[in-house]
């Protein structure tokens, strides 16, 4: 990588910012450099960084001056004063008991509040109003009873038997001894004598309860199973039962994955095991014992100097004799990959065209197709995954595609996908180690010109982070049960963002619990 | 009610703190390009940081979450500091401060890669160095005596610096491939 010969001006500037010379015009310009340009903010940031670290670097041999290292004095005075307090602390206090309620599930939950994401197994506090912007959460009390919100809610855990909620939809299930649990909402509360109740309260706190195992209770009627009521002030009035307006479980979805870093670094470079929920059951499988892909098909006719590309780890494995589908293909390194695989605004209703060479007279279908090595059985919930490295500068919830089936047949479908299981904001997903982008120099109309056609590459630098998502083949209109050979995948050209799939499986068939 | 400051120990606060200080700083530097200001925000920032210690999440990435505590601390600065003083606009801030607090976790790489580089430079270019960041007010004094002496300082400096920042692309850019 080489830094853009327009950034000297942006040098010259920064520079003066680190020796402390900059001057009031210098500051005007070096700010009118910021806005425009994103590759001038790295380098500003880089440039401090390389400042800071001489700075550190050359500490160990500084002595430090009275007046310019006062915030150090401080910053060591406050710690050994803390710490005296710490010794005190751990003197007098027993340690810390299990809390009272932690989030035990997140489906693309989304919390607000910057830089607060919530990790699985992270501890909900009490009497602290959590805004979930998206997604579910899936609570856990320590009493063994379990809540899940829908976002958009707002929520607060206000001791072992008591769940506040302000607004939005939750269920609740009581464990066997903690009957009694309650769920206060701004105009009622609704206590439990039973198991399960849903519970949707309104912007105005108007409450909605429907009961779907046991019994509740509201303020002094018990509800038993079937029962639907509305609360406003006073009196409750009845309303049509449907547990499915609720959040009554957890959806099928790609829960986690785990990778392999890459030797000395913190990025990951193997992905190594991943789990889904299929049909309610949470499952884990090893890489190997996934079903493994092939690529037939592959055309994209975007232009020169966008993205048209694949990523290795290294040289173009084509300089070689080796195959570049192979990337996506062969392994379970997620710094490879076959990406921006091209597409359409409307997703496919009829085959899609694979000729190779193509056929002038009858044109390809932009897009990829993948052939399962053996075929993927339609269960429940996701039955192929797929892994995309996403920049987190880019659209958090990941870049839409649509998948279609390769053979159309009566109740056959396409289906897009919107958003990913794990977007760049969920912990879950991980910080992919650096890699390098490698551009076709031409469009690529079918396979052969994909293995053939000239590379150029770049280093990529941009912080990417590995999503993830399931796809159920049910969602293509396959009944349970069915065997299916492959899938074609197409970008939905909503922006200048395509698909990076960096690695694609289907699930082993589902053995009987 | 228990007093607010009883959930976590103190202890774990200076773990974290004294993890993340460093790059916490270079986000406030970042964003306060003028360094007096940086420090002064940034001993705020520390202060605030403890004092709040108990609203963080450990499940949650603390380097985030200081910068969040960090970030509306600048906007204070920025609004009660006087006019003349250098500042960014808020857009400008706003987008310095989302882009830093995701580059920063790179920052090690990008320091194991300077010290590899330092290792190449000759012995004038280590006393260049030695003059600017050990012995920091020389040339801050010898520009008081000598303007032009210590422009020619920091013109070598400059390009030093610029040297080594493209000798760490390289190296850190490197990882992914043969260039």
């Amino acid at each position: 990588m080489t830094r853009p010969d327009g950034h000297a001006e942006l040098m010259d500037l920064v520079a003066a910012v680190v020796n402390g010379t900059l001057t009031p015009t210098q500051h005007e310009r070096l700010q009118e450099l910021l806005v425009a340009d994103p590759d001038a903010r790295r380098l500003y940031f880089d440039y401090l960084d390389l400042h800071l670290a001489l700075g550190q670097i050359h500490a160990a041999g500084r002595v430090p001056r009275a007046q310019r290292r006062l915030g150090r004095w401080i910053a060591a005075a406050a710690a050994a004063v803390l710490f005296c307090g710490a010794l005190l602390f751990f003197m007098t206090r027993a340690s810390k008991p299990e809390p009272v309620a932690v989030l035990l599930q997140s489906a693309s939950a989304r919390f607000y509040g910057a830089g607060e994401f919530l990790r699985v197994g992270a501890e909900i506090v009490p009497l602290r109003e959590y805004p979930l912007k998206a997604g579910r959460a899936e609570l856990r009390f320590r009493n063994g009873v379990t809540a899940i919100m829908e976002g958009p809610a707002v929520f607060e855990v206000r001791d072992d038997m008591h769940l506040r909620v302000n607004f939005g939809k939750c269920s609740v299930h009581v464990a066997p001894g903690a009957e009694g649990f309650a769920v206060e909402t701004p105009l009622t509360k609704i206590v439990d004598r039973g198991t399960r109740f849903a519970v949707d309260v309104d912007e105005a706190g108007e409450t909605e309860v429907q009961v779907v195992e046991g019994k509740a209770e509201v303020q002094g009627v018990v509800l038993t199973p079937g029962a639907g009521k509305r609360y406003s002030v006073g009196e409750g009035r009845d309303v049509p039962y449907d547990q499915r307006r609720f959040p009554m479980e957890m959806p099928d979805r790609v829960v986690r994955y785990t990778t392999a870093p890459r030797k000395g670094s913190t990025g990951a470079e193997t992905l190594t095991g991943l789990t889904v929920r299929r049909g309610g059951r949470e499952l884990t499988y090893a890489v190997p014992e996934l079903i493994g892909i092939e690529v037939i098909h592959f055309k994209n006719l975007l232009k020169n100097g966008k993205f048209i590309a694949t990523v290795t780890d290294g040289p173009d494995p084509a300089l070689s004799g080796g195959s570049r589908t192979a990337l996506l293909e062969e392994d379970a390194n997620i710094n490879t990959g076959v990406i921006n695989p091209g597409g359409s605004v409307t997703p496919l209703a009829t085959d899609p065209v694979m000729n190779d060479p193509e056929d002038p007279q009858r044109p390809n279908t932009p897009g990829m197709a993948v052939r399962f090595r053996k075929p993927v059985i339609n269960h429940a919930g996701p039955d192929v995954v797929l892994f995309d490295f996403q920049p987190v500068i880019q659209p958090e919830y990941g870049d839409p595609f649509h998948v279609s089936p390769l053979h159309f047949a009566p109740g056959l479908r396409s289906h897009t996908v919107t958003r990913f299981d794990l977007g760049t904001f969920s912990p879950e997903a991980q910080i992919i180690a650096g890699f390098r982008l490698n551009q076709l120099e031409g469009p690529v109309r079918c396979l052969s010109e994909l293995r053939t056609t000239p590379l150029r590459g770049t280093n990529f630098t941009v912080t990417s982070k590995l999503l993830a998502v399931g796809i159920d083949l049910s969602d293509l209109g396959y009944p349970p049960g069915a065997a299916v050979d492959g899938i074609f995948i197409q970008d939905v050209l909503d922006d200048g963002n395509q698909v990076d799939p960096v690695f694609l499986a289907g699930l082993p068939p589902l053995v009987k619990p | 009610m228990e007093p607010a400051a009883v959930g976590k120990p103190p202890e774990a606060f200076l773990k974290e703190f004294a993890l993340h200080h460093d790059r916490l700083f270079a986000y406030l530097f970042s964003l306060l390009p003028h360094r007096p200001d940086a420090e002064d925000v940034f001993q705020r920032t520390s202060l605030i940081l403890w004092q709040k210690f108990d609203q963080w999440d450990p499940a949650s990435d603390f380097l985030a979450w200081a910068c969040g505590v960090a970030f509306y601390e600048v906007r204070n600065f920025i609004r009660v500091a006087s006019r003349d003083r250098l500042r960014f606009g808020e857009g400008l801030l706003e987008t310095l401060s989302k882009e830093r607090t995701a580059a920063l976790k790179q920052r090690d790489d990008r320091v194991a890669a300077l010290q590899e580089c330092l290792k190449k430079l000759d012995q004038g270019e280590r006393d260049l160095l030695q003059r600017a960041y050990v012995d920091e007010e020389s040339i801050r004094e010898l520009a008081a005596r000598d303007g032009r002496a210590a422009q020619t300082l920091y013109n070598r400096l400059n390009l030093l610096r610029k040297r080594l920042l493209e000798c760490s692309d390289l190296r850190v850019g490197l990882q992914g491939g043969k260039a």
